[in-house]
């Protein structure tokens, strides 16, 4: 009975042309989608809104180029400033994102202007960081199972280390003098069918490119308490400027506290709960970070938190931000939004929001990522 | 009508390649099941493949995040919609209809895919939606398979099913990662691609395979009462006991690499590679052990399968640094699988009265799936207060002692082996 051809009926055969049809159709959409990657430029659409193409960031509403300009206060050009303030940044790396012109490499444009094309290095990196004459950015090595690298290189962009990575790339940091780097990636893999993730976080000797230690043998407390669970998941590092200490999220328990470590000891302290992503301000006063909001739906705000007061205060950005944040001085801070909310797209800009003013964000740098300000 | 000529072209070569095939007793529609599996495991693990690196690194999103739609909550749903599935498979005795239900449903989750664009929250919600479709297609599937087998030939037909299926989820990293080297980024290339490989095997099903047919005794008509009455059926009730006690006792995968991992010092991206390694095993061992199984008796292969498992454990648990053990434990991992997944569904048809068979499948399933979920709390309890080394053992010493009880309970007595 298994062997009877398959019957003749009209539903059958009614199938099977309509698969051969949804099969013809989506060949050729397949074609058009492939036609399109290829011939490179009608591929970015260009938001109706911003003035035209070109990568050319646009400094808009305040005005990036004086130096150092510590904006929330508005008070002292850096110049004038005392010993203790933060220099002008001098260089801006960022991923680009431009499918037309280098797309994924690192790249970097000049203060004060950040205008024209911006320069290229041969690094194709998924995430990058940069400071004091070392960079380090996160490489994607794709093939049947992608490997993942972190690549340190200098100011030439020749690689010194490359140290492999366990999982998918996500955040980078440098301490100040660059001798430490901080990096988290996404793995994968402990459940067969199920996309389940969890996180590892390394600190990284930039001059050895030896690994100094993953987070998750640090002692953390919380109250005094010793928190001592397996279901933890560290993210999201910022150094302190003399790089002894960071701060950086712990995930325990379904919640993500704030914790600062110490990298000689190996300890840390929770101090606050909810606070994903930190990143710390030059004059080391207060910490950004995005703020999940109650709900099944995983929505963030950008928050700052002011480190001597305690307070908190919300940032006058009301999309969803998902991106550690890097400050651009004292006052203003940068972060990524995809180009579009709605379709996937590879293109992303980076956007500028200053903390102690409710101006509204501005599009600071056209189809850029992970922006990382030298100073 | 000349048009569709291929396709009756394609009919007879299908109708006269089995016959060969036939010589070793499988029959076609287990391999037209068998290709239909290898093609949607294609379309499923090419998306898996690709699904992390996506969200991660194109749509920049923190997938941490989305742990809100696992959990028992949904293993809950998925049982009750098989099993609903299965009864109506049953009652109907349309088993290709609600196979290709389950199938359709996840072609469908691929065209979700495409129009979920950037919204994370709703590629979670597809990836949850066609683990659904996964669930309601394996029973009537399985059904399928142990209807149209012979009785002595029916642990080789489940391991020639296994086989293309395992064939199928190597396959699908290598299409997702040729369509990217060629066509950097285009994840959409990737889904439309996977949505015409479960397309394909929706339609190997539809157009080839047939449900078993005639012999519709009216008496034996499908009914609640008798569906529970199965429970009474004692070599069913043994059946279901024994698969209750070994899910209980089975690490999931993950935490077999894990230990792997922390003991054997296999770092965590070469993951990937475990789980292809150990679908590779599966693919090779499924047909030997099938056919060992056919002839020597489905039990005795099956223990010999969990015999494997506890081997494993105890590897883990006291011999991790014997050199090695990284490839040593994948291999093992394949044989096991191929001893024991398909056998056991095996050895439930020979007990399952034919127009019960599908809900008596699911039912099996869905008690081996709440045993590794307690497995999975146990094992969790027993890695978090202890070392993962010590819950290995303590697992292998468990299985150990039991394995004598689930030999007595499964018993050789109900083989549908060479029958009598």
């Amino acid at each position: 009975m298994s062997q009877d051809l398959p019957s003749k009926s009209a539903p059958g055969r009614v199938f099977a042309a309509l698969c051969v049809l949804s099969i013809a159709i989506l060949g050729a959409y397949y074609y058009r989608t492939a036609a399109a990657r290829h011939t490179a430029s009608p591929v970015a659409p260009v938001p109706a809104n911003p003035p035209p193409s070109t990568p050319v960031p646009e400094p808009v509403a305040s005005d990036p180029a004086p130096p150092g300009s510590p904006s929330g206060a508005e008070s002292a050009p850096a110049s004038a400033a005392p010993t203790t303030a933060t220099p002008a940044p001098r260089r801006l790396f960022f991923r680009s994102t431009d499918v037309d012109h280098g797309y994924g490499l690192l790249a970097y444009l000049d203060f004060p202007k950040l205008s024209g094309s911006p320069k290229l290095s041969n690094l194709s990196c998924e995430v990058v960081h940069y400071s004091a004459g070392t960079g380090i950015c996160l490489a994607a090595l794709r093939g049947v199972f992608t490997r993942y690298d972190a690549i340190i290189f200098g100011p030439d962009f020749v690689p010194r280390f490359t140290i492999q990575l366990n999982g998918i790339p996500s955040r980078t940091k440098l301490s100040r003098d660059g001798n430490m780097a901080a990096v988290t990636v996404f793995l994968t893999g402990h459940a067969y069918d199920s996309v389940d993730f969890t996180t590892e976080t390394l600190l990284i000797d930039t001059r050895t490119g030896k690994t100094l230690a993953n987070l998750e043998q640090f002692r953390v407390y919380r109250d005094g308490q010793h928190i001592d669970a397996k279901d933890v998941n560290y993210w999201g590092v910022t150094f302190t400027p003399d790089a002894k200490r960071f701060y950086c999220t712990l995930s325990t328990n379904r919640k993500h506290l704030l914790v600062r470590g110490e990298v000689a000891s190996r300890t840390g302290e929770a101090l606050r709960e909810n606070v994903e992503c930190p990143s710390l301000s030059p004059d080391a006063k207060r910490v950004v970070y995005k703020k999940r909001l109650p709900g099944p739906r995983a929505t963030w705000r950008l928050h700052v938190l002011d480190l001597a007061s305690n307070v908190e205060t919300p940032l006058p950005e009301t999309r969803s931000v998902d991106d550690q944040l890097e400050w651009l001085d004292d006052g203003r801070v940068l972060y990524s939004l995809p180009e579009s909310q709605t379709t996937p797209s590879p293109g992303t800009d980076v956007w500028m929001v200053e903390v102690d003013r409710a101006t509204p964000p501005v599009r600071y740098l056209q189809k850029a990522y992970s922006p990382a300000v030298v100073r | 009508m000349y048009r569709l000529d291929w396709l009756e072209q394609l009919k007879l070569t299908s109708a006269s390649l089995p016959e060969r095939i036939q010589v070793k007793g499988v029959s076609p529609t287990v391999w037209q099941l068998g290709f239909t599996s290898l093609l949607t495991d294609i379309s499923a693990e090419m998306v898996n493949s690709v699904l992390p690196a996506f969200l991660v690194l194109y749509l920049h999103v923190s997938p941490l995040a989305y742990g809100t739609v696992d959990g028992l909550y949904h293993g809950v749903a998925v049982a009750f919609l098989s099993m609903a599935g299965s009864i109506l498979a049953d009652r109907t005795r349309r088993y290709r209809e609600v196979a290709a239900a389950g199938y359709g449903l996840s072609a469908l989750c691929k065209l979700g895919l495409i129009a979920a664009g950037a919204a994370w929250g709703w590629i979670a919600a597809i990836t949850a939606i066609d683990r659904v479709g996964k669930g309601a297609r394996v029973a009537p599937r399985d059904s399928l398979i142990s209807l149209h087998s012979p009785r002595e030939m029916i642990a080789t037909s489940f391991a020639v099913h296994r086989a293309l299926d395992a064939c199928g989820s190597l396959l699908g990293p290598v299409t997702a990662f040729l369509i990217l080297l060629y066509l950097p980024n285009s994840y959409d290339a990737v889904w439309v691609t996977s949505f015409v490989f479960a397309l394909l095997g929706l339609s190997i099903l539809f157009l080839f395979v047939r449900n078993p047919q005639g012999r519709h005794n009216p008496t034996e008509a499908h009914s609640y009462r008798e569906l529970l009455n199965l429970k009474s059926n004692v070599p069913f009730r043994r059946i279901i006991a024994g698969a209750a006690l070994l899910g209980a006792l089975t690490v999931s995968d993950g935490f077999i690499y894990l230990a792997l991992q922390k003991s054997g010092g296999v770092q965590p991206r070469y993951f990937p590679l475990l789980y292809a390694a150990t679908a590779c095993g599966y693919m090779v061992f499924s047909l030997p052990a099938g056919r060992l199984a056919d002839r020597f008796g489905l039990t005795r292969v099956l223990i010999g399968g969990y015999i494997v498992l506890i081997a494993v454990y105890l590897l883990l648990g006291f011999g991790a640094s014997t050199p090695g053990v990284v490839f040593l434990v994948p291999a093992m991992m394949g044989l096991y699988y191929a001893c024991t997944e398909g056998i056991l569904m095996a050895l439930a048809s020979g007990v399952i009265p034919a127009h019960l068979r599908t809900s008596g499948l699911a039912a099996l399933t869905t008690v081996l799936g709440f045993g590794k979920l307690f497995s999975a709390l146990l094992f969790g309890l027993l890695w978090q207060n202890y070392q993962e080394r010590t819950a290995m053992a303590v697992f292998a010493i468990l299985f150990a002692c039991f394995i004598p009880l689930i030999w007595r309970t499964l018993g050789r007595r109900y083989e549908p082996g060479p029958a009598v």
